[in-house]
């Protein structure tokens, strides 16, 4: 069941969400939360298209690879110039929690504003799960012709709250706490 | 509560559709394309979700061109 604006923050001040900095009472929508863009962008260097990634590979880490391949931007004022068909990783300037117990997860979900104009903000990975803790991170990428300017604190992406049917095992402490599946 | 929002009335991308231009109570302009289902009487009909000494809060029918859901707009703004 997604939540609504009421529910919402019903949830935030039972501490089900954990939003910081809370978010502005013109953030909501009937049904969902709108979460705005940092000033922490991470942007691919040209010689990263040379590079051939195999992410199954036993010698592939990510992390080295983005040290080594992509570089951070910390935008200024005049925001950041994103070109068509470029891709780079951002992030929510809020923090965000879901308390395992909290029996919610929610999905990160781009914005009309943007996407009219071809800039989508995650790659098919929505999913903030249950125990989540931490900024949420955005695969930006322009699939559009324009060049579109990102600014920071720009409503980026927004969350959609769902309840969970139960507690996952990580979180659960009730009666049946440590039992598994025999075999 | 429904709200008619004063605001002003150009064409949209399709015939059904309308783009409005709204001002918000810090005296930018926000623009909504809505529907003209969304439109009476030249308003926009939109939903107040509360209001202080400065303003109403309404929440427009559909995401402005800035991102936004929710704006605040002057008490002067909004009719019955």
């Amino acid at each position: 069941m997604v939540l609504t604006d009421r529910e919402i923050q019903v949830a935030l001040q039972n501490k089900q969400i954990i939003i910081k900095p809370p978010p502005d009472q013109s953030a909501y929508s009937s049904t969902s939360l709108d979460l705005t863009l940092s000033r922490v962008l991470q942007e691919w260097q040209p010689a990263a298209v040379e590079q051939i990634v195999c992410p199954t590979d036993k010698n592939y880490k990510f992390t080295n690879f983005v040290a080594k391949f992509s570089k951070t931007k910390k935008m200024t004022g005049k925001g950041y110039l994103l070109l068509p068909g470029i891709f780079l990783l951002g992030w929510t300037k809020e923090n965000v929690e879901l308390p395992t117990q909290g029996r919610l997860a929610a999905r990160v979900e781009g914005k009309s504003s943007l996407a009219r104009l071809g800039i989508g903000i995650h790659v098919t990975a929505p999913t903030i799960h249950a125990g989540f803790k931490g900024p949420i991170q955005l695969e930006i990428c322009n699939h559009g012709p324009l060049k579109v300017k990102l600014t920071i604190g720009m409503p980026v992406c927004q969350l959609i709250f769902e309840q969970t049917l139960g507690t996952p095992d990580k979180g659960y402490k009730g009666q049946f706490y440590g039992q598994v599946k025999a075999g | 509560m429904t709200v008619k929002l004063n605001c002003t009335i150009a064409k949209g991308l399709i015939p059904s559709e309308k783009t409005v231009f709204i001002r918000r109570a810090d005296g930018a302009i926000e623009e909504v394309i809505v529907s003209n289902k969304n439109l009476s009487g030249g308003k926009l009909e939109a939903s107040e979700i509360g209001r202080n000494k400065n303003g109403i809060l309404i929440e427009l029918p559909r995401e402005s061109a800035s991102g936004r859901w929710r704006i605040w707009v002057a008490k002067s703004s909004v009719g019955a």
